[in-house]
C-alpha cells in the first residue's frame, strides 16, 4: 500500500461525542501549538477551552483527550509514546497518563494528531478510526472479555488500539487502558471509558507516513540522543539487561523500599524479586514500544508461561510491600491486573491498606501480609466489582475516609504513591506532595538523584524546591514532545561538561545555582527534535518555560476544582513515623519545603498560582 | 513506643510561694490573737463560739497551716502551724498555694475566693461567718485602706469603725503580734 | 417559656472557668479519687509553650503527672495505633486519669484511650451509640479555645467511627486564661461556626427543652457579643475566653439532640474535601434557617433572645422576630467578610458529590434530616442565596 505523506504534523484533532454519535474535526491553532507543544501540554489546554469545572468524572460532560505528540511517528528515539488527559474519577482533579504500545502509532499514521471523546453512548460501543473518521461500532461481543482478549478482537481491524477490561467496565477508580503491552496506568482513565460505556478505540494506521519539517536537523539530533542513550549506563545497561527492576536492590540499599505498607525501607529478602535475579533465573527477552533505543522492557518465564516482566512498581508495591517475595507469585497479580486492566499502583496501595486494616480491626477481609493466596482472588473480585472488591476499587482514600486508617493509606490526593518511601529521600517526599496528578514519582523522579545517582543529600532540604521545580517542567515538556521519559538520564547525564565536572561540584551547583546547572545539561535534543520535526523555532530556554507553562496551568485547573495547600501533603504515617529500619527515625519535614516550592512557582501561601504568574505564562485566566 | 521517653513528672515545690504564704499565715495568726484581747467587737465574736473552738486555715494539700483557737481558759491563742494532737472545730481549707497567694496578695477577698470556689470549708456554718468577719476587721488593723479595701468584702465606714479605734487598734494589734 | 410534655438532658462535666482554674485540677482529680494522669497534647499545644503552663501549675500538689505526651497528630481524627500506643503507656506507668490538653484531635484520642483502659477488647468494638456499658477513667479537658465540635460533647471521632455515649463527657473542663491562646482570624471564625451551629441546631428543634435550650443561649449570645471583637483582634483574652466558655456549652446541648442539618453536611463535605468544617458550616448555617422559612418550618423566637437579649428581643414585634433573627446572624456571618466564603462554588466544592454528601448527612443524622432536604440546602448553597 503507498502511505501518503505527512510533513511535521497533521495537527487535526477528532473530536467525537458519544451521545449523538457524531464526530468532527478541527485544527489546532498554531498559537497552541507553540505555546503547548503538543502531547499532555496540547491535551490540558484543549480540555481547559473546553471542560466546565466541577465536572463529574465519570458523567458525559468529562472528556478524555489521546494526544499523539509531533515525535509520534517520525522514528526519533524512544518516540513511541503517546498522552491521555481526562479528569480522574480517583482523584477528582485533571490526571494525564503516557503509554506506549502501538495505538499512537496507529492513530497517528492515520492522520490524526489526537481524539477527543465526550458524552456517553447509549449502548456499548468501540471506535474504529482510519483517515476517513470515526465510525461507531457495537461492542456487544466484547463487553465484559478481559482485555487480551478483547484487544485480540479488535486488532483484526486495525494496527493499533486502546482497550478497557472489566475494571474499566464496572468503574473500578484506578482501572486503567491497554495499548498493546503497555498502559494508560494512573487516575482510573479505564473507569472513565467504562463510564462511556466505551470498550475500545481502534486505529487502522499505517496510512500516512510522517515525515520532518528540517530532515537534516531532525537527523542530526537523532544521533545525538541515541548516541547519549547508548553511552548512558542507566539506559544502555542497568535497564536494558535488568528492566526496571534493577531498583529494587538500589532502593533496598538506600532505605527507600516499600516494606508492610510503608513501615520499613529495606528487607533481607529483597533480593529475591529484583532485577538481577529475574535475569538469572526466569530467562527474560526484550519486549518493548516501538521504536525504542533503551529496550527497558522485558518478556520472561513465570509459573511456566512466557509474560511480561512487571514493572519495578508492580513489583514493589506487590512485593515487598505486601511481604511477599516470591517473583512468581507478584507475576501472578499482574496478569491479573493485566487481564482486569487495573493500575498495579493503586491496586498494590489498596491491599496493603486493608491488610494493615484488617490486622487493626478497621475492616474486615482474609487478606495478610506474606499471604499470595487471597491478594489474587481479591484483585480478580475488585476487576469483578465482587464482595470486598467493590469496595477495594473505590480506592485507599475513600475506603480510609469510611473505615479510618488514614494515617496509613498511603496516598496523596487520593492517588496511591508509587514504590519509594520518601522518608530516605526527602526530596521526593516533596515531589509526591506537590505533583499535580497526586502521589506521581514520575513528576520529577527525584528519588533517582538522591538515592541512586547520589547528587543530593537525600536527608536535608537544601536545593529540593528548586530542582523540583525544574524537573517537573522538563518532565512536562517530555510528555509534550512526546518522549520516553527514561531519555532524560542520558540527556541531563551525558553531556561532556557533566561528565567532566566532579560530583561535588555538580551536587553544589544543581542545589544552589540551577539555572547555571541546568545550562550544563543538553535539553537542547528535545528543542532540536520539536522544532526540526514542526519547522517552528524553539530553544531550550523557552522549551523550559512553556513546561512551566503546562504545569501551571494543570495547577491552576486544580485549584479550581479545590485543591489548594490543605491538599499538597503526604500520608500521616509519612510525617509523623520513622522507618522500621532507620534507627534515626526520620520523617518527611514537608513544611521546610513547600513554603519555598510555592514560592518557586510563583504560587501564593495557599498554594494557588498568583495572577501576575499566570499573566506571565500568558494563561488566561477562567 | 519506647515508654521511656515518656518519663513519671513529679510535681515541684514552689518554695517561696509557700515561704510567702506561710509568713502571712503567721502573721494574721498573732494578729487575731492580738485582737482578740485589744479590740472589743472581736473579743465580741469570739465570745460566741464554742469553748473549744479551733480553726484551722491551712493551704492543701501539703501547704503551710495556722491554727487559732481558745485555750482551757477560754482564751484565744494562736496555736501554731502544727496539726498534730489538736482537734479542729472549724477547717477552712484555701485549694492549692496559687489560690493562697491570691487572697494573701489581696488580689481576692475571701467572700470573692469563696464564691470562686477557692476555699473549702468544714465545720458549722455560723462559726465560719464569724471567722470571716473577724479575718475582715484583723486585715483592717494590719493594712492601710488602699490594699484592705481590696481584701474585704466591704471596708467599714467611719460609723462603724472610729479613726481612734483603727488607729489604736492598730499600734496595739502590731505591738502585741510582734513581741508576746 | 413553657414546660414541654416531656424531655431529657443529661450534662457531666464540672465546668471551672477564669482566673487560676488551672489550680483547681488537683483538687477535682482528688475528687474522684485520682492523682496520676496521663496528660496529652499536641505539638502545636506543646510549642506554644501551654504544657509547661500547666506542668507549673500542677506544683505544690500531690499530682504527678503519669506520662506527659505531647506528639498527638494534628489531623482531625485519633488513629488506632497511636491510641493504642497511648493505652499501653497508660497502664505502664499506672496511670489512674486522662488529662487532654488541645482541640478536637487530642480530645478524640483522649477519649478513646480512655475507652480502651475502662473496657476489655478493642477500641473499635465500641463504635456507634451507646455501647459503652462501664464508668471510664477520670476525664479533665482542659480547653486552649479550638473548637473542633466534639471536646465538652458525649461524642468521639476514632479513625473516622462515631463514638456516642454519655460515658464519653469529659468530668471535668477547665478554661483558664493562661491557656486560651489567640487563634488566627480565620481559625476563630471557624471554630466560632462549628459551636454556633451545634447552638443554633441543638435548639432549634420544634420541641423544646429548657434546659438546653439554656445552655444553647449562652453560648449562642458569648459568641455573638465576642466574636467580632476577637477577629479584630485576635488577642483579647477576655474575647478569648468568652468564645471557649461558648463552645464548651454548645458542646453539652449539641450532645443531647441528634447532629442537625449543617452540622452533619458540614461533616460530610469536610470529610471528604479536607476543608475546615467551620468553613462549610458557617457557609451553610444561616442558608439553613432561610430554607427552613421557605419551607413553612416555625423557628423559635428564643433565637432572637440569645441573639440580642431581653431588650432587643421585647423592641421586635412577636410576627417579625423569625426574619430579623435570620437577617441578624446573616449579617453576622457576612460581617466576618472575606474570612468565610458566602457559597459552596466559592469554597471549589464538586457539585456532583452533593448526592453523597446528602446520603453521609442523612446517615449520620439518624434520619433526622432528610437526603431530600440535604440535596435542597445544598442547590441553595451552591449559589449562596436562598
Amino acid at each position: 500500500m503507498v502511505m501518503k505523506e505527512i510533513t511535521g504534523t497533521s495537527n487535526k484533532i477528532l473530536e467525537v461525542d458519544l451521545t449523538t454519535q457524531k464526530f468532527s474535526v478541527f485544527d489546532i491553532p498554531e498559537k497552541d501549538r507553540k505555546m503547548y507543544l503538543g502531547g499532555k501540554g496540547l491535551g490540558l489546554k484543549l480540555l481547559y477551552d473546553r471542560m466546565a469545572v466541577g465536572v463529574d468524572p465519570l458523567g458525559p460532560d468529562n472528556i478524555i483527550a489521546f494526544m499523539m505528540g509531533v515525535l509520534m511517528g517520525t522514528g526519533a528515539s524512544c518516540s513511541g509514546r503517546f498522552a491521555a488527559v481526562t479528569k480522574s474519577p480517583l482523584t477528582g482533579i485533571m490526571t494525564s497518563a503516557s503509554c506506549g504500545g502501538p495505538f499512537g502509532m496507529a492513530l497517528k499514521t492515520s492522520g490524526w494528531d489526537g481524539l477527543l471523546i465526550k458524552g456517553k453512548s447509549a449502548k456499548p460501543v468501540y471506535l474504529y478510526i482510519d483517515s476517513k473518521g470515526v465510525q461507531f461500532r457495537d461492542a456487544k461481543t466484547i463487553w465484559g472479555k478481559e482485555i487480551r482478549k478483547a484487544q485480540d478482537v479488535v486488532l483484526k481491524e486495525g494496527s493499533g488500539a486502546v482497550v478497557i477490561g472489566p475494571a474499566g467496565e464496572n468503574l473500578v477508580r484506578f482501572a486503567n487502558i491497554c495499548s498493546g503491552h503497555r498502559f494508560l496506568g494512573r487516575g482510573g482513565m479505564g473507569a472513565v471509558l467504562g463510564a462511556k460505556n466505551l470498550k475500545a478505540v481502534v486505529a487502522k494506521g499505517q496510512e500516512y507516513k510522517i515525515l520532518p519539517v528540517k530532515s537534516k536537523k531532525f537527523e542530526k539530533t537523532k544521533k545525538r540522543s541515541t548516541k547519549y542513550i547508548n553511552q548512558n549506563p542507566i539506559t544502555s545497561n542497568q535497564y536494558r539487561i535488568f528492566g526496571t527492576n534493577s531498583h529494587v536492590m538500589l532502593s533496598n540499599k538506600a532505605g527507600i523500599l516499600p516494606v508492610r505498607n510503608f513501615t520499613g525501607g529495606s528487607h533481607g529478602e529483597a533480593a529475591k524479586v529484583s532485577g538481577e535475579r529475574i535475569v538469572a533465573k526466569h530467562n527474560p527477552k526484550f519486549s518493548t514500544c516501538k521504536p525504542c533505543t533503551i529496550l527497558c522492557g522485558h518478556k520472561a518465564t513465570f509459573n511456566g508461561e512466557e509474560r511480561s516482566v512487571p514493572e519495578f512498581e508492580t513489583t514493589g508495591l506487590f512485593g515487598p510491600n505486601l511481604e511477599i517475595f516470591d517473583p512468581n507469585a507478584i507475576s501472578d497479580f499482574n496478569e491479573i491486573c493485566t487481564d482486569m486492566g487495573m493500575d498495579t499502583i493503586s491496586a498494590g496501595g489498596t491491599i496493603a491498606w486493608a491488610m494493615e486494616a484488617t490486622e487493626k480491626g478497621l475492616f474486615k477481609s482474609d487478606l495478610k501480609f506474606g499471604s499470595p493466596k487471597e491478594v489474587a482472588q481479591t484483585l480478580t473480585d475488585i476487576g469483578k466489582a465482587k464482595g470486598i472488591g467493590k469496595e477495594l476499587g473505590m480506592g485507599s482514600r475513600w475506603l480510609s475516609k469510611k473505615y479510618g486508617g488514614e494515617d496509613f493509606a498511603m496516598h496523596v490526593k487520593g492517588l496511591e504513591i508509587a514504590a519509594y518511601d520518601p522518608r530516605g529521600a526527602f526530596g521526593q517526599g516533596l515531589s509526591f506532595a506537590v505533583a499535580n496528578r497526586g502521589g506521581c514519582h514520575l513528576s520529577s523522579a527525584f528519588f533517582s538523584l538522591e538515592a541512586y545517582l547520589h547528587m543530593y543529600q537525600p536527608y536535608t532540604t537544601w536545593g529540593k524546591a528548586s530542582y523540583t521545580e525544574f524537573a517537573e517542567n522538563c518532565f512536562d515538556v517530555v510528555n509534550s514532545l512526546h518522549i520516553c521519559q527514561f531519555t532524560a538520564f542520558p540527556v541531563f547525564l551525558e553531556p561532556p561538561i557533566i561528565k567532566m565536572l566532579p560530583t561535588v561540584v555538580l551536587n553544589i551547583s544543581l542545589s544552589t545555582m540551577a539555572p547555571l546547572a541546568i545550562w550544563f545539561m543538553d535539553l537542547s535534543v528535545w528543542s532540536r527534535y520539536w522544532s526540526s520535526v514542526t519547522g517552528h523555532r524553539l530553544n531550550m530556554w523557552k522549551m523550559l518555560k512553556i513546561g512551566k507553562r503546562i504545569h501551571v496551568l494543570e495547577r491552576y485547573m486544580n485549584t479550581r476544582e479545590g485543591i489548594a495547600r490543605k491538599d499538597d501533603t503526604l500520608p500521616g504515617r509519612l510525617l509523623n513515623e520513622g522507618r522500621v529500619s532507620d534507627p534515626k527515625h526520620r520523617t518527611v519535614p514537608l513544611e521546610k519545603m513547600l513554603p519555598k516550592y510555592y514560592k518557586v512557582r510563583g504560587y501564593d501561601e495557599n498554594g494557588i498560582p498568583r495572577d501576575r504568574t499566570l499573566r506571565k505564562l500568558k494563561i488566561e485566566k477562567k | 513506643m519506647n515508654i521511656d521517653r515518656y518519663p513519671e513528672i513529679p510535681p515541684k515545690n514552689k518554695f517561696i510561694k509557700k515561704a510567702y504564704v506561710a509568713i502571712m499565715l503567721w502573721i494574721v495568726g498573732r494578729a487575731m490573737q492580738a485582737a482578740s484581747r485589744v479590740d472589743s467587737v472581736v473579743k465580741e465574736e469570739f465570745s460566741h463560739l464554742r469553748d473549744n473552738f479551733l480553726l484551722r486555715l491551712w493551704v492543701a494539700p501539703n501547704g503551710p497551716s495556722m491554727f487559732v483557737g481558745k485555750d482551757k481558759n477560754g482564751k484565744v491563742k494562736y496555736m501554731g502551724w502544727n496539726p498534730r494532737g489538736k482537734k479542729t472545730t472549724l477547717d477552712m481549707q484555701i485549694k492549692g498555694i496559687e489560690q493562697a497567694v491570691l487572697m494573701f496578695t489581696f488580689q481576692e477577698s475571701t467572700a470573692r475566693a469563696t464564691s470562686n470556689d477557692r476555699l473549702i470549708v468544714s465545720g458549722d456554718l455560723d462559726d465560719a461567718c464569724s471567722v470571716v468577719r473577724i479575718l475582715d476587721i484583723v486585715e483592717v488593723f494590719l493594712l492601710p485602706k488602699i490594699i484592705t479595701s481590696l481584701a474585704v468584702k466591704r471596708y467599714p465606714k467611719w460609723s462603724q469603725m472610729s479613726p481612734l479605734r483603727k488607729y489604736i487598734g492598730r499600734i496595739l494589734v502590731y505591738i502585741r503580734a510582734f513581741t508576746v | 417559656m413553657q414546660l414541654p410534655e416531656s424531655y431529657v438532658f443529661f450534662s457531666q462535666p464540672k465546668i471551672n472557668s477564669g482566673k487560676n482554674a488551672l489550680e483547681h485540677i488537683y483538687v477535682e482529680l482528688a475528687s474522684m479519687d485520682a492523682r496520676k494522669p496521663l496528660v496529652l497534647a499536641s505539638r502545636q499545644v506543646a510549642e506554644q509553650g501551654l504544657t509547661k503552663k500547666f506542668i507549673k501549675s500542677l506544683y505544690d500538689s500531690n499530682v504527678i503527672i503519669g506520662s506527659l505526651y505531647e506528639e498527638v497528630y494534628p489531623y482531625h481524627y485519633a488513629c488506632i495505633s497511636q491510641l493504642n500506643d497511648l493505652a499501653e503507656l497508660f497502664r505502664a506507668r499506672g496511670c489512674d486519669s486522662i488529662i487532654a490538653i488541645g482541640g478536637g484531635s487530642v480530645v478524640d484520642l483522649a477519649k478513646g484511650v480512655n475507652i480502651a483502659v475502662s473496657n476489655e477488647g478493642s477500641v473499635m468494638d465500641y463504635a456507634g451509640e451507646n455501647v459503652l456499658r462501664k464508668r471510664l477513667k477520670p476525664f479533665v479537658y482542659v480547653s486552649t479555645g479550638q473548637c473542633g465540635g466534639t471536646e465538652t460533647s458525649n461524642e468521639a471521632y476514632i479513625e473516622n467511627r462515631r463514638f456516642v455515649s454519655d460515658f464519653l463527657f469529659p468530668d471535668v473542663i477547665v478554661l483558664d486564661n493562661r491557656m486560651i491562646t489567640s487563634l488566627t482570624r480565620q481559625r476563630a471564625a471557624e471554630a466560632a461556626m462549628v459551636a454556633l451551629t451545634a447552638a443554633i441546631e441543638s435548639c432549634a428543634v420544634p420541641y423544646n427543652n429548657p434546659m438546653n435550650d439554656l445552655y444553647a443561649n449562652v453560648a449562642i449570645n458569648f459568641i455573638y457579643e465576642n466574636l467580632h471583637g476577637v477577629v479584630k483582634k485576635p488577642k483579647i483574652t477576655h474575647g478569648n475566653l468568652a468564645l471557649a466558655n461558648a463552645y464548651a456549652m454548645a458542646g453539652i446541648a449539641f450532645s443531647n439532640i441528634p447532629p442537625g442539618i449543617v452540622y452533619s453536611l458540614g461533616i460530610a463535605i469536610a470529610r471528604d474535601t479536607g476543608l475546615p468544617r467551620g468553613k462549610c458550616m458557617g457557609c451553610l448555617l444561616p442558608l439553613s434557617l432561610e430554607y427552613r422559612v421557605m419551607k413553612h418550618e416555625s423557628i423559635r423566637s428564643e433565637l432572637l433572645y440569645a441573639l440580642l437579649g431581653i431588650e432587643g428581643y421585647c423592641r421586635v414585634p412577636e410576627k417579625d422576630r423569625t426574619q430579623t433573627s435570620i437577617a441578624i446572624l446573616r449579617q453576622f456571618v457576612n460581617d466576618l467578610g472575606d474570612i468565610l466564603p458566602k457559597s459552596l462554588k466559592d469554597m471549589h466544592v464538586s457539585r456532583y458529590k452533593f448526592e453523597e454528601y446528602s446520603r453521609m448527612a442523612s446517615e449520620m443524622s439518624k434520619k433526622r434530616v432528610s437526603q431530600q432536604d440535604c440535596m435542597q440546602l445544598l442547590d441553595i448553597a451552591w449559589e449562596g442565596i436562598a
